[in-house]
């Protein structure tokens, strides 16, 4: 049975639908991804199950019992902020130990273990105002573990950092998840963020799940071309112009300027329309003949200029059909 | 499908029910009733309206004359106080130097002055022998228009100073490296941001200046006067209850009108960005010198009249002494009290006390009420009219709330009229806007969110309320406490009315010692009323240390 279900769930904001039938399941131990633009009623969805919005209409049930009436603050959850929320009034511990309900002692080792694993040894009695964005997060993680939730939802828990530390960040979120056998859902517009957190993914747009699958399976197989340009891909062709790049094609494909590459021994034509220098040679914008305009790569050793009658290779790493 | 949704828990309900009637009720019963009241005075003749009295009243010389004295004093004092609070503004606010904050104080310290307090200082300070006795402005209008000026300054500074010094800098600076000269910078720049708050500011004075009673009263004599001193007047000499009732509602019509610009002013503000204070304040340079310079005299303009207070009352007649202060043990000359002065001191303490319960209580209700950002546009309305509401005892006359209470409140279901609650309630309704505005704009800041986490990780709704707002607003309600208390200690217009004989608070006893001249009474005034000034730059002092910020401020 899954742990957490979603069934025909609504949400409509003065006549605009926010989330539009949503139905979903979450295995025990399982992290769900939800990924989409923003607007697309992800984050409401994540409130809905939370209990913080109104459903109006739909359940939601919790290893099959229905918990749509049961209040916020008795459905056993946690919920965590893109800011954090950390409470500014408390201490680093003091936030940690505000769901449990155990005598001093007791919270306090329990505090101790929850800051080791999320990184911050010894940061007990900092005041939260006095830490970077990417402590607060570690601190808001960890006090969202501390009272052994039956479900994590994460509201964009990485978005308000910057690059390299959401991508160090995200690495642990994950470790931390698998370690403690914690279900989750975690909503997210970033590919990169939701492919490294989750187990599955759900696609979300203008209120509807579009897809649902493995982080793999969304990844190179986007139900639509709005999924696959959402996910980056720069190209959608269909019909003759798919077959030139991938020949047994069915319908779709979808190009991300990383597949398609000046080369010398390549098996396309095409004319440079425009180049933007980049740190590993250029991006380009390329006329290919049979395909019309694609965005593509240039190495440094192919430097080019507009104008140029260039060949050009299609690299699979960046090509995914539609399914 | 049924739509299903969850029921709020059990008690939710009530707690907003409470939450909104008990501050709903008490402005409804002693302010909107009294007030209410009132106005039918004016405008019902026998059961039927009738507009004639507003005729006879209004086309007296002497009301005429009246209202033109009040909107132009009010009108003048608001100028002199933006003029002169800007530069202050500047200095204190946008540049960081030694002694700043006591600067800072010292400024602040008059606003917070009971109208009695300040009216005798002046008088001290420009009579016959007074340190100021030489330029002769005893009893004219250049007097009370320097009182005003020294009670309202503080408004600009600390309302423009606080936007100002949460403006980006770089803007300037972007303007000044596109090649504009200082000048045009502040009036192209600088200027447009601070606009809104100079306007808000502007239009508090004014409110404060066309409602000015105690002040005025006491340095304006039998020449000068506002509505607000006439009202007084016909009521407890005239006995022409008509008469201050048109008055009355012509004070409320201008005041009205007042505040609706100050909050269109308010609201234009929110757009702004604000940076740390810390990023926009820089060390002094050359140019800033003709501010400084300004500052410096309005910091010794402001201490002088405080100065002059305490040296006359340690004079007496037989030279320099406590004799004055002895005195308070008795009840004056010709036994001009019916109390000894400590006992006047005692009772304005004990009734403080109650005033500030009160309006604490009342106050951080709707504050709760009104931080909440329902879902349903009606209801928003209905809050930001709530909050309005609840501003309107800061502009209508602590005179008229007095009046309204007398005309009101004499008779079943609340006859009240010889019951001691009757003063603290008034005092408690001149500090109510005080008290919301120091606590809502802290709630206000909550995130929604940061409940939301404290309610998914397990909290009921009453434990979300005491471990986020209570516990964030827990420092500024102190505050609040500290501001309700002064403002009550020394309330004088409402009180004025209501005070039984038997029973005078302190500004009453000093106002009553001013007025029979002879032996040693106006030595007691003038202890009384260092007395009083102490007492409630005490109070404010520890208000200060908790750094919220925001006397004066609206």
């Amino acid at each position: 049975m899954p742990a957490l279900s979603v069934s025909h769930v609504s949400v409509v904001f003065g006549g605009s639908t926010a989330v539009d039938d949503v139905t979903l399941d979450v295995e025990p131990g399982e992290v769900l991804g939800i990924l989409g633009p923003s607007g697309s009623g992800k984050s409401t969805l994540l409130r809905a199950v939370a209990g913080l919005e109104r459903l109006d209409s739909g359940r939601v049930l919790w290893n099959g019992d229905d918990i749509t009436a049961v209040p916020v603050h008795r459905r056993g959850f946690a919920l965590m902020f893109q800011d954090g929320q950390l409470f500014p009034h408390r201490t680093v511990a003091r936030n940690i130990a505000y769901a449990l309900r155990t005598p001093a002692a007791a919270s306090a080792a329990r505090v101790a273990g929850l800051l080791d694993l999320v990184g911050l040894p010894g940061f007990a009695d900092r005041r939260v105002t006095e830490l970077s964005g990417g402590e607060q997060q570690r601190v808001a993680l960890a006090r969202s573990l501390a009272a052994d939730p039956r479900l994590l939802l994460l509201d964009e828990p990485l978005s308000a950092l910057d690059r390299e530390l959401r991508e160090r960040l995200a690495g642990d979120l994950r470790r931390i998840l698998v370690d403690t056998g914690t279900t989750a859902v975690f909503v997210t517009h970033d590919q990169d963020e939701a492919f490294a957190v989750s187990d599955r993914v759900a696609v979300m747009m203008e209120g509807r799940v579009v897809q649902l699958g493995t982080p793999a399976e969304v990844w190179r197989r986007p139900a639509s071309p709005q999924i696959a340009r959402f996910l980056g891909y720069t190209t959608v062709l269909t019909g003759e112009a798919a077959r030139l790049v991938v020949p047994r094609a069915t319908g779709g494909v979808a190009l991300r300027a990383a597949a398609v590459v000046v080369a010398d021994d390549g098996t396309a034509d095409a004319t440079v329309v425009r180049v933007t220098p980049a740190i590993d040679g250029s991006r380009v914008r390329l006329a290919v003949t049979g395909i019309g305009e694609a965005d593509g790569i240039a190495g440094p050793r192919h430097p080019v200029v507009a104008g140029d009658r260039v060949r050009v290779a299609f690299d699979p790493a960046g090509i995914a059909e539609l399914a | 499908m049924t739509a299903t949704r969850p029921r709020p828990a059990p008690g939710t309900i009530l707690a907003v029910v409470l939450g909104a009637g008990v501050p709903l009720a008490f402005v409804a019963v002693f302010f909107a009733w009294p007030v209410a009241t009132m106005v039918g005075r004016g405008l019902l003749v026998d059961g039927t309206l009738d507009l004639g009295g507003f005729g006879d009243v209004l086309a007296r010389p002497r009301t005429l004359r009246l209202i033109g004295l009040t909107v132009g004093q009010a009108a003048l004092a608001s100028v002199v106080c933006v003029i002169l609070g800007l530069p202050v503004a500047h200095v204190l606010y946008r540049l960081r130097f030694r002694g700043q904050r006591m600067l800072r104080a010292l400024v602040v310290l008059p606003f917070v002055l009971p109208t009695v307090v300040v009216g005798v200082a002046f008088r001290t300070l420009l009579r016959e022998g007074g340190l100021l006795g030489g330029l002769h402005l005893d009893g004219t209008f250049a007097a009370i228009m320097l009182a005003l000026v020294f009670f309202n300054v503080a408004v600009v500074v600390r309302t423009v100073g606080g936007a100002w010094e949460g403006l980006d800098s770089r803007q300037e600076e972007a303007a000044r490296v596109l090649g504009a000269p200082p000048v045009r910078v502040w009036l192209t720049v600088t200027l447009p941001r601070l606009a809104p708050a100079i306007a808000s500011a502007a239009s508090i004075v004014f409110l404060f200046c066309s409602t000015a009673f105690g002040v005025v009263l006491v340095l304006g004599g039998t020449k000068f006067g506002t509505i607000e001193t006439e009202i007084y007047q016909l009521t407890t000499q005239f006995l022409d209850l008509r008469a201050a009732s048109v008055l009355s509602v012509t004070q409320l019509v201008v005041v009205l009108a007042v505040l609706l610009v100050a909050a269109r002013a308010r609201g234009r503000r929110t757009a702004q960005r604000r940076v740390e204070s810390a990023q926009s304040r820089r060390p002094p340079r050359a140019g800033d010198v003709p501010s400084i310079v300004v500052t410096l005299l309005v910091a010794a303009a402001l201490a002088l009249p405080i100065v002059a207070l305490v040296l006359r009352s340690l004079h007496t007649a037989d030279g320099w002494g406590i004799g004055n202060y002895l005195a308070l043990g008795g009840t004056g000359s010709r036994n001009a009290l019916v109390v000894p002065v400590w006992v006047a001191l005692g009772n304005s303490l004990a009734i403080a006390v109650q005033a500030t319960v009160i309006a604490l209580v009342v106050g951080l209700a709707a504050s709760l009420v009104i931080s909440r950002r329902p879902r349903s546009t009606a209801l928003r309305h209905a809050l930001t009219g709530f909050d309005g509401a609840l501003m309107l005892p800061l502009g209508v006359s602590a005179v008229t709330v007095g009046f309204g209470f007398l005309i009101t409140l004499n008779q079943p279901p609340f006859d009240l009229r010889s019951s001691p609650v009757l003063v603290p309630i008034a005092q408690a309704l001149v500090a109510l806007p005080l008290v919301v505005r120091t606590v809502l704009p802290v709630l206000t800041g909550i995130d929604a969110r940061m409940r939301e986490s404290a309610a998914v990780l397990g909290s009921a709704p009453w434990r979300v309320l005491r471990d986020i707002d209570l516990a964030i607003v827990a420092r500024p309600v102190l505050a609040a406490s500290g501001f309700a208390f002064a403002v009550a200690l020394g309330e004088f217009g409402a009180t004025s009315f209501l005070s039984r004989p038997d029973r005078p608070t302190l500004p009453v006893v000093i106002f009553r010692l001013i007025g029979l001249p002879g032996g040693d009474n106006l030595g007691m005034a003038l202890a009384a009323s260092v007395l009083l000034a102490a007492v409630t730059v005490g109070v404010i002092a520890l208000v200060e240390r908790l750094r919220v910020g925001t006397i004066g401020a609206f």
